[in-house]
């Protein structure tokens, strides 16, 4: 069992809180300085290569914990400093903009000092018109409480993105983007919503994230007596396609996140909900829980760009 | 008499969400004609739940319901439906360990 934890003096910087985190080059320094034998010595050349193959947090994670970072201090401080911040994946801006939202925009926030990823964020975090054109980003899109309007927005957003060419085929794309904001309508009683997907075309990935202030995913599943052992069980069985609308259902969520995350497109995947998390990431899995309770559920998906399409069917029909 | 209904016009391209499936139904069943002609030309992706509410919707409805020019996309997704296959285990319980994210030290 490990511990991961972020450093708060500087959010911006990686979580050093295991020994998995520390630079390999010091570390080996350390070793070999250190070695008095033989022995020891190659006990630890083994150990170090086992840090150096420990798999380490995806983006998606890292996301989440500067989250956690930044909202803990703006706890202490009452501001949202965002000065230290060289860069900001959807992930972590959807996370912040939820939560400037959910304060009901009373938040006085430090923008970052970088005048590049200051203007990003900042049109990220303000309530910017939906753009149109070929950007490689758009900015949140907010999910209409009223269903007969949530149509029309997820066209906007398959028009931004190329409809997914790139990112497995418009089939995949549009069935990932749809069935889990179907889900968000379906199964959360949500009063704030957002989605957002960004392309990183030179870093060779593109995210798409969910974001809702629902009931939680453990909070729908107790309200309908189901048992769990902990909120990432309760998480990890919905995933598995149990669903409280009976069994015929619950393929949206499953189905949709083996698409992103098995073979071929081979992507991540974290989700958050109430006390639980989720992370799939190169091919494994990890449960967290979580100090404090994520008022509703989040959902990132980390896919690599460009992916060939998909053929969607292999996995609805359970071949996949 | 025979209507008929293009889906691409009365919903979207893009057929997605569940309850636009119910509403797509709502207003079929309000219609004067008993036989209904849908046509689905235009009609780009269908997602599993919107195919799964429209064929429960059918099969409960008071019309006479045929679709024609069905994409090969929408078909393959109304098979996948009325033969529903083992739902995917994305989550290995036998291997669940669930790991606590600290709480930060916030100085």
């Amino acid at each position: 069992m490990g511990f991961y934890g972020y450093n708060c003096k500087n959010p911006a910087k990686r979580p050093v809180t295991s020994l998995t985190r520390v630079r390999i080059p010091a570390k080996a320094l350390y070793f070999f300085w250190c070695s008095k034998s033989e022995l020891v010595l190659l006990v630890q050349v083994f150990m170090l290569a086992m840090c150096y193959f420990d798999m380490s947090n995806s983006k998606l994670l890292d996301s989440y914990l500067q989250y956690r970072a930044y909202v803990g201090r703006y706890k202490i401080n009452g501001k949202l400093d965002l000065s230290g911040i060289g860069w900001a994946f959807p992930s972590l801006l959807l996370l912040l903009r939820g939560f400037i939202h959910e304060s009901r925009g009373k938040v006085e926030v430090i923008l970052p000092e970088n005048k590049s990823v200051r203007k990003y964020v900042s049109l990220m975090l303000d309530e910017s018109t939906f753009e149109k054109s070929g950007e490689t980003y758009c900015p949140f899109v907010e999910l209409p409480r009223q269903k007969v309007n949530a149509e029309r927005i997820l066209q906007k957003l398959y028009a931004v993105r190329g409809h997914g060419d790139d990112l497995g085929g418009e089939a995949a794309f549009k069935y990932i983007l749809g069935e889990l904001t179907d889900n968000i309508y379906e199964h959360s009683q949500f009063t704030t919503a957002f989605v957002m997907a960004k392309r990183y075309p030179k870093l060779g990935f593109a995210e798409i994230c969910f974001f809702d202030n629902g009931l939680t995913i453990p909070g729908c599943l107790e309200k309908h007596e189901v048992q769990f052992a902990s909120d990432a069980e309760a998480i990890g069985k919905a995933l598995n396609g149990l669903s409280t609308k009976g069994k015929e259902r619950g393929y949206g969520l499953s189905t949709s996140l083996s698409i992103a995350t098995k073979p071929p497109l081979k992507g991540d995947a974290l989700i958050i909900s109430r006390r639980g998390g989720i992370e799939i990431y190169a091919g494994k899995q990890q449960a967290y829980e979580l100090p404090d309770p994520f008022q509703g559920t989040f959902v990132a998906i980390q896919i690599p760009l460009p992916s060939k399409a998909v053929n969607i069917y292999d996995y609805v029909s359970g071949q996949g | 008499m025979v209507h008929k209904i293009f889906v691409k016009k009365t919903v979207f391209t893009d057929l997605a969400l569940r309850s636009s499936a119910d509403a797509f139904f709502n207003h079929l069943e309000i219609l004067k004609d008993k036989e209904l002609v849908l046509d689905f030309k235009g009609v780009k992706s269908i997602s599993r739940s919107f195919a799964h509410q429209y064929l429960l919707r059918k099969k409960t409805s008071r019309k006479n319901i045929s679709e024609v020019n069905v994409p090969k996309t929408v078909k393959l997704m109304f098979k996948a439906v009325e033969n529903p296959m083992k739902k995917p285990h994305l989550v290995d319980f036998h291997a669940f360990k669930v790991i606590p994210i600290r709480a930060a030290a916030f100085a």
